[in-house]
């Protein structure tokens, strides 16, 4: 061991925080280095100044200072919370007010127009329309014949090529009957 | 079970206080702040010099324990929790004043008003005869860069634990014990120069 290891070891020697052997080792080093026992001695005599160093105290009226903080914050935090409600009491009603409004007119409106349902249509079907367009299944809901019948199929409202139309029907026709005879 | 009478004879730990104000007890806050506000003085004095900032940090760290009682967990020791928001506090003090320049006179150096030794004659006879004096070795102290200044008042003035300094600092124990080591030897030299 030298001086400079010891140096690194000093305080944990000084603290017993060293193993028994590290231990021997730097006793040994302190026997034959005076340097290093001065050095020690005078870091003990540093820490036990440390140690005994007075203390200072806080004030007499510390424990009242703090209780009274607290005491006004508490209040603080009531108040801010009455003038948090008294200023916005009003439009906070009245932006409930509307929202309970708007959940009564869309729950009233629900009820008396519920949505309809979507018609799914098989293959079957389409093909059937093709072929003899009067004989497409209807809905079996009964809700559905109170209100005004649509045609399953409109024509396009800017369609004016009824020509190529029909000719893209028949093309589609002939493909159908051309499927149906492969099975 | 502590009865408002807190003067019973049975001494509680911390962190049984610390739960009885979790449940509601003021009185077993006004026992923590009895047992810890003279430490932390000693504590933050280290930091920022003046006994009044101290004391004003002393309180915000209580009234944060007031507030926030309930985030306190048994993971860690009740004192390295409070040592924890003070040193928080402390540093935050410290870089308010750094960022607005304000540096009394107090403040940049050691004034024996601010901290009150005791004379030579006051010192008992059977104690250690130390060459080095109260007003020289704080005044070393001080003179430490940050990390050792922090280590050595959390350790030798304050007494904790290395695991404790760890936990406030949050550093690892090995850092804690260089840090320590370091500042000691600094320390010396410190002293060793003003001696001269």
């Amino acid at each position: 061991m030298n001086c400079y290891r010891f140096e690194t070891l000093i305080s944990d020697y000084l603290d017993n925080n060293i193993s028994h052997s590290m231990k021997g080792e730097v006793e040994k080093h302190l026997g034959e280095c005076p340097n290093c026992r001065a050095k020690l001695e005078d870091m003990k005599q540093i820490l036990h100044s440390l140690h005994r160093l007075p203390k200072l105290q806080t004030s007499a009226n510390f424990n009242e200072k703090l209780m009274e903080e607290i005491e006004h914050r508490k209040s603080k935090k009531k108040f801010i919370f009455k003038q948090f409600v008294y200023k916005y009491s009003q439009p906070l009603s009245t932006a409930a007010a509307v929202i309970i409004l708007l959940f009564g007119v869309y729950y009233i409106y629900n009820s008396i127009f519920p949505n309809m349902p979507n018609q799914k249509i098989s293959t079957s079907e389409i093909q059937n329309n093709i072929l003899n367009p009067t004989q497409l299944s209807q809905p079996a809901n009964n809700s559905i014949n109170n209100l005004q019948k649509k045609p399953q199929y409109v024509k396009a409202e800017n369609d004016d090529s009824s020509e190529t139309n029909k000719d893209q029907r028949n093309n589609f026709e002939n493909k159908i009957k051309m499927v149906n005879k492969e099975k | 079970m502590i009865t408002n009478n807190i003067n019973n004879n049975k001494k509680y730990s911390d962190e049984e206080l610390i739960f009885q104000f979790q449940k509601g007890n003021e009185h077993a806050y006004l026992e923590l702040v009895n047992r810890y506000k003279d430490r932390l003085l000693n504590f933050i004095f280290g930091y920022v010099h003046s006994k009044e900032s101290a004391e004003d940090i002393v309180q915000d760290t209580f009234l944060k324990l007031y507030t926030s009682a309930d985030m306190y967990k048994e993971i860690a020791k009740f004192s390295t929790w409070i040592f924890t928001i003070a040193a928080n506090l402390a540093k935050t003090e410290l870089r308010k004043l750094k960022r607005r320049k304000i540096f009394s006179i107090t403040d940049m150096g050691f004034d024996d008003k601010d901290y009150e030794i005791p004379s030579e004659s006051n010192v008992p006879e059977n104690s250690i005869n130390s060459k080095y004096q109260m007003k020289y070795i704080l005044k070393a102290i001080y003179k430490l860069d940050e990390p050792f200044k922090t280590a050595l008042i959390l350790r030798d003035i304050q007494e904790l634990s290395y695991e404790e300094v760890s936990n406030i600092v949050d550093i690892s124990i090995g850092t804690v014990k260089s840090r320590i080591n370091r500042g000691r030897l600094k320390l010396q030299k410190i002293l060793k120069n003003e001696n001269k």
